[in-house]
């Protein structure tokens, strides 16, 4: 697992730095624990600071040259893996996927447009309303009504 | 004897089931965290404890949370089989105002499995626990690091930050006392709800089209859920499995006439939901005396049951500034003084009809709805307004308004006729439930924010978890007399 990491180290720009980080020679295993199944029971394990023991080095924008990473762009540059990641799996999970099992059932693995949606509006007497949708469009509408100053007053009719 | 043997096939038939049931072990819930070192639960940031979480940590608070709510699942459902939920900590549409919570669904559906309904869907957590088999093993994953879990979550990592419902985050307390922040307990333990099968899933309830049998669309070959056989349409008197797509769509905006006829939850209603509040108006009117459901206001003093209410007045509709919306002129203050003003809905707010009717001496109000269905909740605010304001349906307004202006005939010269209302409770019926004691589910037309017939109906009382509003009283306790919603998944075989 370690060598197979090691092994996919390549450049990744990070927006805003100035810099472009060139190498990972080492991450931790606990830096996969999100790209696995890690079980949330163990948080012991799942807190461990996933950078902690990371040689990560960089190209100075300013000099050139190749530096280690300080602690924030060797985050910076966790955060962008992880996002990666986390793209890479939504486009996996963007289409139902059929399923079969040897007795004879049927089955699919669903998407998010089937998931139920809780959404919290903040009324005007301070108070909140929360509320469950079966979509996220639903949701996503809802949103956009608390926003408009029509609807700011408050989820039931005025008039 | 042959009475003993003629009563041991029951008997032993009993047996079997109390053994078959007691065969079903509590069911175990696993939690997977998908998120990254530092992030949702991993992440560090130091907290106190608080409401019964002793975390230190804010991800380690958020972990506890989830592991208190799958323990009160646990402690309600049965399966030999391991129910699986990933769980993420995610950044979701925010406003400073306004925010999604999370999210939560069956993330695996099955049909034609062991001791299921043949080609009807379910959700994986259930058709694993009535085929006792794990029927996503052996199933490679998609490439996610989830893709055979039984249910999906994902909830608002940012709550609380700037940009997202400033300063009021997740409470994360396990003891209710949230105060002015979000009840997470509350609010997982109904996402989860959905995610084990409180929902009609594979019905997409603006086409009355079904999920079709590979998964990848909706159809009018569509399979059937396993809830569209519990969901009964009084007004055409069919279940969702005996409609057209066209008729499940219209079902589904039919307000207060789908219910949910299985027996657990009909059973169950009769102990958890309470009798319906209504005006009770007496008059000497022929037909007009009875039980007037209502809505309540946002506004003024909360109703009280029972409690008088007082006579009713009509305020008559101006063709120019409206129904009540500027000051009574003296033949409509006179009419109303001590009175309570029957006031058509329409042309200015509900606080304005109540000010005006509280200015001219009313005791209280009734806005007459002006659009068919039920009588509508009254949004808006004004400190200044002391009478009760309720609603009532648009047939019923009128009925009401018919009636005051007869009753006078049907009284003595001294004693003129009246119409009475107090506030009083149907005995009849249930708060939530239709005539024959269904619980009802959510079918508001036109659709309104939270339409979903995955809910039980908003007039249910006391409120149940799944309503489409998660309400502040709601407790962590899913069975009668408190609650509707084990009962209902009981009906589709947990």
């Amino acid at each position: 697992m370690f060598a197979t990491f090691k092994s996919c180290a390549r450049s990744v720009s990070v927006a805003g730095t100035g810099l472009a980080l060139v190498g990972i020679a080492a991450l931790p295993l606990q830096a996969l624990a999100h790209d696995g199944h890690a079980e949330a029971a163990k948080p012991a394990q799942a807190q461990a600071p996933v950078d902690a023991n990371a040689q990560v080095v960089v190209r100075d924008a300013a000099t050139g040259q190749l530096r280690a990473a300080t602690p924030e762009e060797a985050q910076a540059l966790h955060a962008s893996r992880a996002g990666v990641a986390t793209l890479r799996k939504s486009a996996v999970a963007a289409t139902p996927q059929a399923r079969f099992h040897p007795s004879g059932a049927r089955g699919a693995r669903l998407t998010d447009e089937f998931m139920s949606y809780s959404v919290v509006v903040r009324q005007p007497d301070g108070s909140l309303a929360t509320l469950c949708f079966e979509s996220r469009e639903e949701a996503d509408a809802a949103l956009k009504a608390a926003a408009s100053p029509v609807a700011k007053t408050s989820t039931l009719p005025t008039e | 004897m042959t009475q003993f043997k003629a009563s041991f096939a029951p008997v032993t038939a009993a047996l079997a089931l109390t053994f078959g049931a007691l065969a079903a072990n509590a069911a175990t819930i696993q939690i997977s965290s998908r998120d990254a070192a530092g992030v949702g639960f991993n992440d560090p940031t130091p907290v106190a404890p608080v409401g019964g979480n002793s975390g230190t940590t804010l991800g380690q608070q958020r972990l506890n949370v989830y592991r208190y709510v799958a323990d009160i699942w646990e402690q309600n459902l049965q399966s030999n089989v391991t129910i699986t939920v990933s769980a993420g900590w995610e950044a979701l549409t925010c406003t400073s105002s306004s925010a999604v919570l999370g999210s939560a669904g069956a993330w695996n559906i099955w049909y034609d499995f062991a001791n299921g309904v043949p080609g009807t869907w379910y959700p994986q957590a259930l058709a694993n626990k009535l085929s006792g088999v794990n029927l996503s093993a052996g199933i490679p994953d998609d490439g996610s690091g989830y893709g055979t879990v039984d249910i999906k979550t994902q909830f608002n990592v940012n709550l609380g930050n700037t940009g997202c419902l400033d300063g009021t985050p997740f409470y994360l307390g396990l003891d209710g006392n949230a105060g002015t922040k979000v009840n997470f307990v509350e609010t997982l333990l109904h996402e989860l709800g959905h995610g084990l099968g409180f929902s009609v899933l594979t019905v997409q309830t603006s086409t009355g089209l079904r999920v079709i049998a590979d998964g990848s669309a909706y159809g009018a070959n569509g399979l059937p859920s396993i809830w569209e056989g519990f969901m009964y349409d009084s007004t055409v008197g069919k279940t969702w499995l005996q409609m057209t797509p066209a008729e499940r769509k219209a079902s589904a905006i039919n307000p207060l006439h789908l219910a949910w006829n299985g027996s657990n939850a009909v059973t169950g209603a009769a102990s958890v939901l309470g009798n319906v509040p209504t005006i009770k108006v007496t008059t000497p009117v022929p037909g007009a005396s009875g039980f007037y459901d209502y809505g309540t206001a946002s506004f003024g003093p909360p109703v009280t049951t029972p409690s008088a209410f007082g006579t009713l007045a009509v305020v008559p509709v101006d063709p120019v500034t409206g129904p009540g919306c500027v000051a009574f002129d003296v033949a409509t203050a006179a009419a109303v003084a001590g009175k309570v003003a029957i006031i058509d809905r329409g042309a200015c707010t509900f606080a304005t009809k109540a000010k005006n009717a509280q200015n001219a001496g009313a005791f209280g109000v009734i806005i007459a709805n002006n659009a068919a269905g039920a009588a509508p909740g009254l949004g808006g605010a004004d400190p200044t307004i002391t009478i009760p304001t309720v609603s009532v349906s648009q047939a019923d307004g009128v009925k009401l308004k018919a009636a005051v202006a007869d009753a006078v005939k049907y009284g003595s010269r001294g004693k003129p006729g009246s119409v009475i209302g107090s506030f009083s409770v149907d005995t009849t019926r249930r708060a939530g439930a239709d005539s024959a004691g269904r619980p009802l589910l959510y079918t508001p037309n036109p659709l309104v924010s939270g339409s979903s017939v995955s809910h039980w109906d908003v007039s249910a009382f006391p409120n149940l978890l799944m309503e489409p509003n998660i309400n502040s009283d709601l407790t962590t306790v899913l069975v009668p007399p408190k609650d509707l919603t084990l009962p209902l998944l009981k009906d589709l075989g947990w």
